[in-house]
């Protein structure tokens, strides 16, 4: 009996450990964002619904459903597709500059719209004496010389 | 005299730009197989090979002798209907000095290995995942199969699956037995 009972609970464990092992360790949607449509121009692969496309994503939900991390399945499908295969460009190399370059250009672009589209500032100069003020001068004067 | 010097910039970074985007346009299109390939030079390529422990997959290693050159992927439903065909074939002609090769596109490299068991093809195919040689050619579908001269120029080209008769059809004309 007691043979039996440690004999269910071993049986037990193996099932549970065996679920573990293959329990999803990411979601298929989690994995897919990853990546663009080699076949649709400019759309991600979750969009695309080509034959290439589709049987990338089978792949996907296959090893999904294995238990592979998101890092293990990202780096088997760039091992079949090249890096050309990721929506984001990777942070380094040659690509590395696609990261930079737009950060680096914001400043000249700002400084080029400032100076191509300001408004040019208007030179300061003495005001000329209005009418007013020039006759209110006029009428001093001639009263002093009568004084 | 400022605003003359950020317009300069500005010409300049046009220029730049576009002389980058034709330089990147160039590339890509590099000896490419567009529109009626007939006639042209065949691009040539270097391919690892789809089975494991096969090296590598090289158009100029066949240069003298005629070359079917077939392109497929493993989950194109045509494919699987050719494939018979083209493993037929390779057994009919290749004793006759004909090469047969494959370029297997975006596509996972153990379901090509599965695809060739199954049909029994035993032919040198290379994978090439990225599409980077299908672009070359200018293949827009699968299947699609090149006939190659000895002297590396394309002389027919067939979109879609083959049925045994075209496929000896067009490899009588690659030898120059039919006209």
């Amino acid at each position: 009996m007691r043979f039996l009972c440690s004999l269910a609970i071993s049986g037990l464990l193996l099932v549970l450990a065996g679920r573990a092992a293959a329990a999803p360790r990411t979601t298929y949607f989690e994995v897919v964002r990853e990546f663009r449509s080699v076949t649709c121009q400019g759309e991600t692969l979750e969009q695309c619904t080509s034959p290439a496309s589709e049987a990338l994503k089978a792949f996907i939900r296959e090893k999904v459903e294995q238990g592979w991390t998101k890092e293990e399945i990202v780096r088997a499908v760039v091992a079949e597709y090249g890096e050309g295969i990721l929506a984001a460009p990777p942070r380094r190399g040659m690509a590395w500059w696609l990261w930079v370059t737009p950060f680096a250009l914001l400043p000249l672009g700002v400084f080029l719209i400032g100076t191509l589209f300001a408004r040019p500032r208007p030179k300061l100069e003495p005001a000329p004496p209005s009418a007013s003020l020039s006759s209110y001068l006029a009428e001093v004067e001639r009263e002093v010389r009568e004084e | 005299m400022r605003r003359l010097l950020a317009l300069a910039v500005v010409v300049a970074l046009a220029v730049g730009l576009a002389v980058l985007g034709l330089t990147a346009i160039r590339a890509g299109s590099g000896e490419g197989l567009g529109g009626n390939p007939s006639g042209r030079l065949a691009p040539d390529f270097d391919l690892p090979s789809v089975r494991e422990g096969e090296g590598r997959v090289r158009l100029s290693d066949y240069r003298g002798r005629p070359v079917v050159l077939n392109f497929w992927a493993s989950w194109c439903g045509p494919c699987k209907e050719e494939a018979p065909v083209l493993a037929e074939g390779w057994k009919k002609w290749s004793a006759l000095g004909v090469v047969f090769l494959g370029v297997d596109s975006q596509d996972i490299r153990a379901w090509a290995r599965e695809f060739l068991e199954r049909y029994g093809i035993g032919y040198p195919n290379g994978f090439d995942g990225s599409g980077e040689v299908k672009a070359r050619y200018g293949v827009t579908g699968f299947p699609e199969t090149f006939f190659i001269s000895p002297d590396g120029r394309v002389v027919g080209k067939w979109v879609g699956p083959l049925d045994q008769a075209s496929l000896d059809a067009r490899i009588q004309v690659l030898l120059g037995v039919r006209g």
